[in-house]
């Protein structure tokens, strides 16, 4: 090869490596740049907790003992949870309010966009008191929307209830 | 024997053909680079209108009673021209759906040509009773 086609070569070369970083280059640049969907889950649990704390049913009752105990019509599930977290943590044993907690749990799932998991929680004094659904597995990518209330009747632990969304593909 | 002029050719030839191919690869990786970056700006923009939208209707105070409560007596008012502005003009979508009672109230605006973006939450309609809701609202662009 002549002194002249090494310098080709070496000009070919130069130039096709120098390209090829650009376009590299210009590609990694080009990504999509990754959206903060922690601060969109946050804000999505918290309408979702809003809008489900805020609904008012008819018919909602526990047990005790056997025996149902109604509560008012138009009660909101705010009120249902709290009086159901105030009642578990100091009442008697025989509580069962599964199945108003059931009808809860429908409402949220109707709610929530498809795609998204749910928990309702309830805690007093740091302690888990209530979980809708019951084996409600938390993945670690949760956001959680939460309100602390005073106790209902003016003494006691305050009630910590929340909302927890995920994104669940199914 | 060779030819010097032939044996130049050749050296020019493969330069050429490098300069080529390192110019197609670079312009190609810069259109596609470019197309990206374009889909996903306006997909943000869209999104972000879909947001804008969603937060005006739950938050306007002529059919709520605050953020997410709508009012059932004032959604009767809601219409296409009053969100028209809050869609920036661009074709739109709002879909209220009260899950206790089934109630839909859709107002459409425009063709729903191109890409587009849904942003949807959940919120209340007030009435006699305060119903779960779900409110949708999607924009079209170009």
């Amino acid at each position: 090869m002549s002194e002249r086609g090494f310098e080709s070569l070496a000009d070919g070369t130069l130039l096709l490596t120098v390209l090829l970083v650009a376009s590299g280059a210009v590609v990694a640049l080009a990504r999509p740049v990754p959206v903060d969907e922690t601060a969109v889950a946050a804000r999505y649990a918290e309408d979702l907790r809003l809008a489900l704390f805020r609904t008012t049913m008819d018919g909602l009752e526990y047990d005790r003992d056997g025996a149902s105990v109604p509560l008012p019509d138009r009660t909101s599930v705010e009120m249902y949870l709290r009086v159901q977290v105030h009642l578990l943590t100091r009442g008697p044993p025989g509580l069962d309010f599964d199945e108003s907690n059931a009808r809860v749990e429908a409402l949220a799932e109707r709610l929530l966009r498809p795609g998204w998991g749910f928990a309702i929680l309830g805690r007093a004094s740091g302690a888990g008191v209530l979980a809708i659904p019951h084996a409600a597995d938390l993945p670690n990518t949760y956001v959680e929307s939460s309100w602390t209330y005073p106790a209902l009747d003016g003494t006691g632990p305050e009630v910590r209830l929340a909302l927890a969304v995920w994104l669940s593909p199914r | 024997m060779r030819d010097p002029r032939g044996v130049g050719g050749v050296d020019d030839l493969f330069l050429l053909l490098v300069a080529v191919l390192s110019f197609s690869l670079f312009f190609a990786s810069f259109a596609r680079a470019y197309a990206t970056r374009e889909a996903q700006e306006r997909g943000e923009r869209l999104g972000g209108l879909a947001d804008s939208l969603l937060t005006a209707v739950l938050s306007d105070p002529r059919w709520t009673h605050g953020h997410g409560l709508l009012a059932r007596d004032a959604l009767g008012i809601v219409s296409v021209e009053a969100l028209r502005p809050l869609a920036a003009n661009h074709p739109f979508e709002v879909v209220i759906w009260d899950l206790a009672t089934e109630e839909r109230w859709t107002f459409h605006d425009g063709s729903g040509d191109g890409d587009w973006r849904t942003s949807a939450t959940g919120a209340n309609v007030v009435g006699s009773s305060v119903d779960p809701a779900r409110v949708a609202a999607t924009v079209w662009g170009p």
